[in-house]
């Protein structure tokens, strides 16, 4: 067991430990960057952590991340509303949007559907989809989730619900990237591919 | 022909250091039990398989050591190939060739081809129906690349299926796209079964005639539901069943293997004797299968006390007719197999197991 010089220190380098890949060892180190930083460089960095915290919250149309009630992309007059992508989560909606490729709406799921994670239809944002398809203003979805076992279930699972609601359902081209997450895709082959994107009656019975 | 030329350990089970070149023939292993024979045994299989004989890859790195490394330096008609299997604690295991990582483990099996023969293939006879499946799946997996992946596909889509049966939910369009998904994996998986099997029998048979020479007739049956049924109807036949009981009933996770002797299963009605001389037999088909692709490696672990006259000399004539490619042999005993492979004129590397660890 490692003994720190002070129980305030040891209590940061704790809370640092709980990041995402992060150890005790890489903790320390962060811990030691603050400290050498001026008071005001330290409180600015802690404030901008509470007000994502506090102030963020999730669109009410797609569940994207926003500061206000509804996002500023579902808030955006220019962009298409008849269109709307289907995605994992807000990382997708980020790696899309940088493309510059696509003028429509998204609906982030919140996941893929994974029994054995304990992820059915239930867990996901599926049944505000559902209502915004049955209330007639989407046109065309596309779906833009990995290309795993589980991304192809839920993509069935969404065309099996939304299709006959009169929607047509296209994927982006597959094979986008090789580990399946979209979020890895190079921002030229992304956007190509939600340009080229496939009618998904196609690619099921090929 | 392919062969380990040079094997190298790092914090592997009880090894803390170890490098050793081989001989491209008949490497012999002696020393008393608990040494590490077997673990050197394992080190190849993970080479050839990414995968332990004997237990999981946590409990294969030295205790106290932050990893484990396994290096081989195999040569096939003047080529050289590295492999490297680095097992790590709580971290995915990564296994290179000549440097160069895989991103699915499941390219690498069957590119060098093993089969091992060891006491534990007793199990193939007493134990359930999966100890025989694996049997069957780990010698088509060296063989048939798709069928290994379609083989992962069926295994997941049933773990996803299992798991969402037992949520009791009624996601019917969940159940139809799993379904189909079971349906073309599985189907083929049978097909490729079935046609294994057509192959499979005669080599069998023949190394059973060979090694007990008597007039008994062995048979060997693939048994499975879908002889009876394709995958679909199972399924649909079977789903009503599937939700009372929360799991899969029906599908190609069920097939077994029958032995019989003189038409009596063997499991229950065979003498000791005789099950071995079946163990074997499977085993030494698995070998001339594998051979028409590319000949494995062939362990022998710890069985030359346990043969008999009859299956010794089998063995021994598979030896001098250069049936064999390179042999890993390992023996309690200093001297049993040196002195039989010398009445057979057949020449040997040995390797005593405690002064390769000083
Ligand atoms: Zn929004």
């Amino acid at each position: 067991m490692i003994t720190y010089p002070s129980k305030i220190f040891e209590d940061a380098v704790n809370e640092f430990a709980r990041l995402p890949g992060i150890g005790r060892k890489s903790a320390l180190r962060m811990v030691l960057f603050m400290l050498k930083q001026d008071v005001s460089t330290v409180q600015h960095f802690s404030e901008t952590i509470q007000r994502l915290r506090a102030e963020i919250k999730y669109c009410n149309h797609c569940h994207n991340i926003s500061e206000t009630e509804i996002c500023s992309i579902c808030a955006d007059n220019k962009r298409d509303k008849n269109l709307l992508c289907i995605v994992e989560n807000v990382r997708d909606v980020i790696a899309i949007e940088n493309t510059q490729q696509y003028r429509g709406l998204y609906h982030v799921l919140g996941g893929i559907i994974s029994p054995l994670d304990g992820i059915g239809p239930a867990q996901l944002n599926i049944q505000s989809l559902i209502d915004k398809a049955t209330s007639g203003q989407i046109k065309e979805v596309v779906m833009a989730l990995a290309t795993t076992m589980e991304g192809d279930t839920t993509v069935f699972y969404l065309y099996k619900k939304l299709h006959p609601l009169g929607v047509s359902i296209t994927t982006i081209a597959r094979g986008v990237s090789v580990g399946g997450e979209i979020e890895y895709a190079d921002e030229i082959t992304l956007g190509r591919s939600i340009l080229n994107r496939v009618a998904y009656e196609n690619s099921i019975t090929k | 022909m392919l062969y380990l030329a040079h094997l190298s350990l790092l914090h592997f089970k009880n090894y803390d250091h170890l490098q050793i070149n081989l001989h491209s023939g008949v490497n012999v292993f002696t020393g008393p039990n608990g040494l590490g024979k077997t673990n050197l045994m394992d080190a190849i299989h993970y080479l050839c398989m990414c995968k332990s004989f004997l237990s999981t890859d946590s409990a294969n790195i030295k205790r106290g050591a932050p990893a484990a490394m396994i290096q081989g330096n195999f040569l096939q008609d003047e080529t050289a190939f590295e492999v490297l299997c680095t097992l790590r604690k709580d971290q995915k295991k990564v296994v290179k060739l000549n440097s160069e990582e895989y991103t699915k483990l499941a390219d690498h099996v069957g590119r060098f081809p093993i089969v091992i023969i060891a006491p534990q293939d007793q199990m193939l006879i007493y134990e359930g129906s999966d100890v025989r499946r694996r049997f069957i799946d780990s010698l088509l997996s060296q063989t048939d690349r798709v069928y290994l992946e379609k083989l992962m596909l069926y295994n997941r889509i049933l773990q996803q299926r299992n798991a969402l049966l037992k949520t009791g939910q009624t996601a019917y369009e969940l159940y139809e796209f799993y379904d189909k998904q079971l349906v073309d994996a599985g189907q083929h998986i049978y097909d490729k079964r079935k046609s294994f099997f057509l192959m499979f029998k005669p080599l069998f048979l023949q190394h059973f005639l060979s090694i007990t020479q008597t007039v008994e007739s062995a048979d060997i049956q693939y048994q499975t539901q879908l002889d009876s049924n394709d995958m679909k109807t199972l399924l649909a036949q079977n789903f009503e069943r599937d939700l009372r009981s929360a799991f899969t009933n029906a599908g190609i996770h069920k097939d077994d293997i029958l032995f019989t002797i003189n038409e009596f299963p063997v499991k229950r009605f065979a003498s000791q004797g005789q099950q071995k001389s079946i163990t074997i037999a499977l085993k030494l088909a698995q070998f001339t299968y594998i051979s028409s692709h590319n000949k494995p490696l062939l362990i022998l672990d710890d069985i030359y006390d346990k043969l008999d006259e009859h299956r010794l000399t089998h063995l021994m004539q598979l030896m001098q007719n250069n049936s064999f490619g390179q042999v890993f042999i390992t023996d309690t005993h200093p001297n049993r197999v040196a002195n039989i492979f010398n009445k057979y004129n057949t020449p040997i590397q040995s390797f005593a197991i405690d002064k390769l660890k000083s």
